[in-house]
């Protein structure tokens, strides 16, 4: 639709005419609330979040997306260390290095992880402090989770990039966010933390809806914190340590504690009833299990297969006890190495999906029977420990044992993956106790845990090459790697297909974009 | 391509667009002749409004996800009756609606929502209500927007010719925007040029029967890509999808935009000299121009200093891109007599670019295909034209058949020409007409993604057909294409752009028919290049998620669909 007047006028209407634009120049270029609402009130940057709840929603709904994600967060903490490692099959999961840079530590300024999880973080940051400003009139219960969710992204920039920018909302665009120090940023988690503990609601171990932060899942990421004050401070203050054993007894006061019987079902959504589960988001688990299966390797809800990427290495595996090579279901092998299906125990509830590591030939179950899977060229599919000689490129589609902590075992698509649990607590008080001299007692707290993993011995004794294996064993897949290898000081040292590093990459590059809109921060040591 | 949780349920979305322009312009001409000058003048003003009102639905668990018009009237009916019972249960602007079995983060589980505000007091809520009837779906989600920009211009323009030889044009625009925030929201855009007839002053010679001097000088503003309130800071409830397991998150309110007032419109300064010429009462014409055209204040959505409220903002760029070239067009008319006729044109432009006085670098062009996600071909850097393409050096493959080179590089070329030319044939005989018309581009460089994404060993590898080349090309089945040289390509082409050829049926002079007229025209007839792919001249719009953000794209060639050679056999009648 369009009205055109074209008016043609003798000199004599020139006053008029005049007039009438005059009158015609008010018109407003000013845009109406037809589907948003202005920001309104003294600034025009910030005067409140209109809806503290809704806000709240937005930031418990993105971190629960980034962690369904197979790329940026988790990969940066998991594919980083001697876990995972996504080889280029051909031309499949090359995509530009991404993967390749991130196993062998030589990640950029402009690697786009970095990047995505440096916007992600640093922009929920600002949206918690806009949740907690008191122009928002949060209730004192919301201020309180959007001080957890402060604590946990900005935990996550300082242990990834050892600077964080801060924004005070009230700030325009033309004020360049100050920079706080990796020290500063941790007093400021610590502080967080501590005042979020006081308002969060009790814990409710069984809960079946672990969304939302309650007093345990606060102290859990405190004492998580705390444990790793050497890395953020160089040393641990005083009274860290002690810190670490009074929030994990604190936990276990409220009724958390460890779960025996099958390890694998800790970890089966959508709800978490068990009372090992501190913390879970409702994610999907698709994209953790579906990114290492290989294509053949089929669910009635997902006729299509994975995407045979993600694969674990060897000398991660040799962590495990177990026969060397064979970790078929029936056999010796510790409960948390899982279990491989044979022909015999596929059936139509399992489809031949196990559990753990998993390496040798695949079943799946078509047509109401079991039957031994092949790969695309037809031979059996049968995955290898072992990768191509360079290990990051060159490989075929079988190379590489496959690693599994939720399964389509359980479903295709389940829901909710699993952020935080009382196991990696009572994990963190051992460490603190091996940390300050107790080894003794240490050992124990490591070997209770061990007692309730079938098929899993007592250790004999305990040291920090040894507690780190224990964490690897329990927590593997869980995002705590990278952080776990960094503390313990071997994240820098030789794995397969990585050479010894200096230690630079024990902190990212600053992103290439950040240093161009931010002259506070400075590039990382070694980038 | 298929996606997860689509396979046995079907997927299907729903988009409506209503787009709505209005426009009051006003206009005043005036003409005076004093002495020798003769002056016209234009003043006017006009103000647009541009609304967009339209909405997005996706719905998953079809009850028939076999027949795709089944799925429709599905997807359609589901949508009538869930948005029937949002607007019944919510009084205010919806900003969107979700019904499924599985509600997430919710105070109920199952049933419906709808997220919205009183236009009112702008508060927002959140309402409750049970599945209807009429959702055969098993999720559906909805969400709806109303924007509407505004544009507010005054303008004025003056013609004046001074004893017919010199001719003065000034104009002035002052173009408003509702795209931008109160500080900057109007641009200034003024422009002035002079022409001189040389070819009626005394001292010229009499071969020339034209010969004009040309040059001006103008500044023009831009605002495209601009996007609705990026300036000013709104609140709306997040987009609701529906996941893999027919479930869907109750949104919370997000942020729109970034608080920025100092946006403002981007501006292109260019400044041009030329002349037109004619000889021998010109049997022989054409035009010979210069110009420099520098475009500053680009806009771009560039990364934003985290923390920031949203990851991305729009911002003037502090660079400049420059253009600079020259053109020449040439006309001769062998004959040109009653009954035939038959002219020869030919045009040869050079454009030179480059991106000026710019800090950082910014990658650019998108490649895609499996095993190629996150990578990019072009990168924007101070120094380079646009569109540089920055890739690995591919040095062949080594014994065991994997490329060599990991690095990216400025490899020196980019997907801009830097030669166009043009070539016509204009001629008639009698009721016999013929005209061709050739187009040329020369100096670009082409990135044949799709060569990069199936055709390769790996490809083959993974039981996909391939080009006959690349069993022979000494690349291993287990090695990677990455993005490299190996796949770029000259794209150098000349094409025969249109050929026609009619005749006029003689008519004797009588009053029904005045003109009759049989034609046959052929388009992109044949085209000569050494590009291996279908087409050099590739237009590829940029996608949603891509580099750079909405940023125009060139010069990557993704199984783009070639030209289309088109006949034509016409027949014109004037009655």
């Amino acid at each position: 639709m369009e009205m055109k007047h074209n008016i043609k006028m003798k000199n004599r209407l020139i006053a008029p005419f005049l007039m009438f634009v005059f009158l015609l120049s008010s018109c407003s270029l000013d845009i109406t609330e037809s589907d948003s609402i202005k920001t309104k009130g003294a600034s025009a940057v910030f005067n409140g979040v209109p809806d503290p709840a809704g806000s709240l929603n937005t930031i418990f709904n993105d971190i629960s997306g980034q962690a369904g994600d197979q790329a940026n967060l988790y990969a940066l903490t998991e594919v980083s260390t001697d876990e995972l490692l996504v080889p280029t099959r051909g031309t499949d999961w090359g995509d530009n290095g991404i993967w390749r840079t991130v196993h062998v530590h030589t990640f950029g300024p402009t690697h786009n992880f970095v990047t995505q999880v440096w916007n992600d973080k640093n922009s929920a940051v600002l949206r918690c402090t806009e949740v907690i400003d008191p122009l928002s009139n949060a209730t004192p219960a919301q201020v309180a989770e959007a001080k957890f969710a402060r604590a946990y992204n900005m935990w996550i920039v300082l242990d990834f990039w050892g600077q964080v920018p801060f924004r005070n909302p009230k700030d325009g665009p033309e004020v360049v966010p100050s920079v706080l120090s990796r020290k500063d940023a941790y007093a400021l988690v610590v502080k967080d933390l501590t005042e979020a503990i006081a308002d969060l609601p009790a814990s409710v171990p069984t809960s079946s809806n672990k969304l939302r932060p309650v007093k345990a899942t606060a102290r859990f990421l405190l004492a998580k914190v705390k444990l790793n004050s050497n890395v953020y401070n160089g040393a641990y203050a005083s009274s860290d340590l002690d810190d670490v054993i009074s929030l994990v007894d604190q936990i276990k006061a409220d009724g958390y504690g460890l779960v025996g019987g099958n390890y694998f079902d800790l970890f089966k959504g959508p709800t978490y009833t068990n009372i090992d589960v501190i913390w879970n988001v409702s994610a999907g688990a698709g994209n953790r299990m579906w990114n290492s299966l290989h294509y053949n390797q089929s669910h009635p809800d997902n006729t299509g297969g994975g995407w045979n990427g993600f694969s674990t290495l060897a000398e991660f595996y040799n962590k495990f006890e177990g026969p060397a090579n064979t970790n078929e279901i029936g056999g010796t092998q510790e409960e948390r190495r899982g279990y491989t299906h044979t022909l015999a125990t596929t059936n139509a509830t399992n489809k031949g999906f196990g559990f753990g590591f998993q390496f040798g030939q695949m079943y799946g179950f078509k047509d109401g029977a079991a039957v031994a899977l092949k790969d695309r060229t037809g031979k059996p599919l049968v995955f290898t420990k072992e990768f191509a000689v360079s290990g990051l490129i060159g490989n075929n589609e079988v190379t590489g044992a496959r690693l599994l902590k939720y399964s389509p075992a359980n479903g295709a698509f389940t829901e909710g993956v699993v952020m935080a649990r009382y196991a990696d607590a009572h994990l963190m008080k051992a460490e603190a106790l091996l940390r300050k001299g107790n080894a003794a007692a240490a050992l124990t707290e490591v070997n209770a845990l061990r007692a309730i993993r079938a098929n899993t011995s007592a250790l004999a004794s305990l040291n920090e090459a040894s507690m780190l294996d224990e964490r690897g064993r329990e927590l593997y897949l869980e995002g705590w790697r990278r952080n776990d290898m960094i503390r313990f000081g071997v994240f820098k040292a030789a794995k397969q297909f990585k050479t010894a590093g200096d230690g630079h990459t024990d902190i990212f590059p600053i992103p290439a974009s950040a240093l161009l809109s931010n002259p506070g921060l400075k590039q990382n040591p070694g980038y | 391509m298929l996606l997860n949780g689509v396979q046995g349920f079907g997927q299907g979305q729903l988009n409506n667009n209503k787009t709505t322009n209005n426009l009051v312009e006003l206009t005043l001409n005036y003409t005076k002749t004093i002495g020798k000058v003769q002056i016209e003048a234009v003043g006017g003003y006009s103000y647009q409004s541009f609304q967009n009102k339209y909405y997005w639905a996706t719905g998953r668990g079809f009850t028939d996800f076999v027949n795709f018009d089944n799925m429709q009237n599905e997807l359609k009916s589901s949508y009538d009756a869930g948005n029937a019972a949002a607007v019944g249960n919510f009084g205010g602007v919806i900003n969107n609606w979700g019904i499924s079995n599985d509600i997430r983060n919710g105070t109920q589980t199952s049933g419906g929502f709808v997220s919205g505000f009183d236009a009112g007091s702008g508060a927002f809520s959140q309402k409750y209500f049970a599945r209807p009837g009429g959702v055969t779906l098993a999720a559906i989600g909805a969400n709806f927007y109303n924007n509407t920009d505004y544009i507010q211009s005054y303008f004025g323009r003056g013609n004046f010719t001074i004893a017919s030889k010199y001719l003065i044009t000034a104009t002035l625009r002052v173009d408003g925007s509702s795209k931008f925030g109160s500080d900057n929201r109007y641009g200034v855009f003024p422009s002035g040029a002079f022409a001189w007839k040389l070819h009626d002053e005394d001292f010229m010679p009499e071969v020339f029967s034209t010969f004009k001097f040309r040059t001006g000088y103008g500044v023009v503003g831009n605002q495209d890509g601009l996007g609705y309130g990026e300036f000013i800071r709104r609140d709306r409830y997040s987009d609701v999808s529906v996941g893999d397991a027919r479930q869907i998150g109750v949104p919370g309110v997000s942020t729109q935009g970034s608080v920025n007032p100092s946006l403002k419109w981007e501006q292109t300064k260019q400044f041009s000299v030329g002349i037109d010429f004619g000889i021998l009462g010109d049997k022989l014409s054409g035009s010979i121009d210069y110009y420099v055209k520098n475009t500053t204040d680009l806009l771009l959505r560039a990364n934003a200093a985290q923390p920031a409220v949203n990851a991305q903002i729009f911002t003037n760029l502090n660079a400049t891109v420059e253009n600079k070239g020259w053109e020449v067009a040439l006309t001769y008319a062998a004959i040109d007599k009653p009954d035939a006729s038959l002219s020869f044109s030919g045009n040869v432009s050079r454009n030179d670019n480059m991106l000026k006085d710019f800090g950082g670098a910014l990658d650019a062009g998108t490649i895609r295909g499996q095993g190629l996600s996150l990578a990019y071909a072009q990168r924007l850097a101070g120094g380079y034209p646009l569109f540089s393409y920055h890739l690995r050096e591919f040095k062949g493959f080594d014994a065991t058949g994997q490329p060599i080179g990991d690095n990216q590089v400025f490899v020196g070329k980019s997907a801009l020409p830097t030669w166009n030319m043009g070539f016509s044939v204009n001629a008639r005989y009698k009721s016999f007409d013929l005209a061709m018309y050739f187009s040329g581009q020369f100096g670009q460089y082409v990135y044949n993604n799709t060569a990069n994404a199936f055709f390769v060993a790996g490809s083959i590898n993974n039981a996909r057909n391939v080009t006959r080349n690349v069993l022979t090309a000494g690349e291993a089945g287990s090695a990677e294409a990455a993005v490299s040289t190996r796949f770029l390509e000259s794209g150098d082409f000349i094409r025969m752009q249109n050929f026609t050829i009619g005749y006029n049926l003689p008519l004797k002079d009588q009053k029904f028919i005045k003109k009759l007229r049989f034609y046959l025209n052929g388009q992109n007839l044949f085209l000569i290049t050494n590009y291996s792919g279908l087409d050099p001249e590739v237009s590829s719009s940029p996608a949603a998620f891509d580099l750079l953000n909405g940023l125009p794209t060139a010069g990557i060639d993704y199984s783009a669909y070639p030209r289309p050679r088109t006949f034509t056999l016409g027949l014109n009648l004037s009655f």
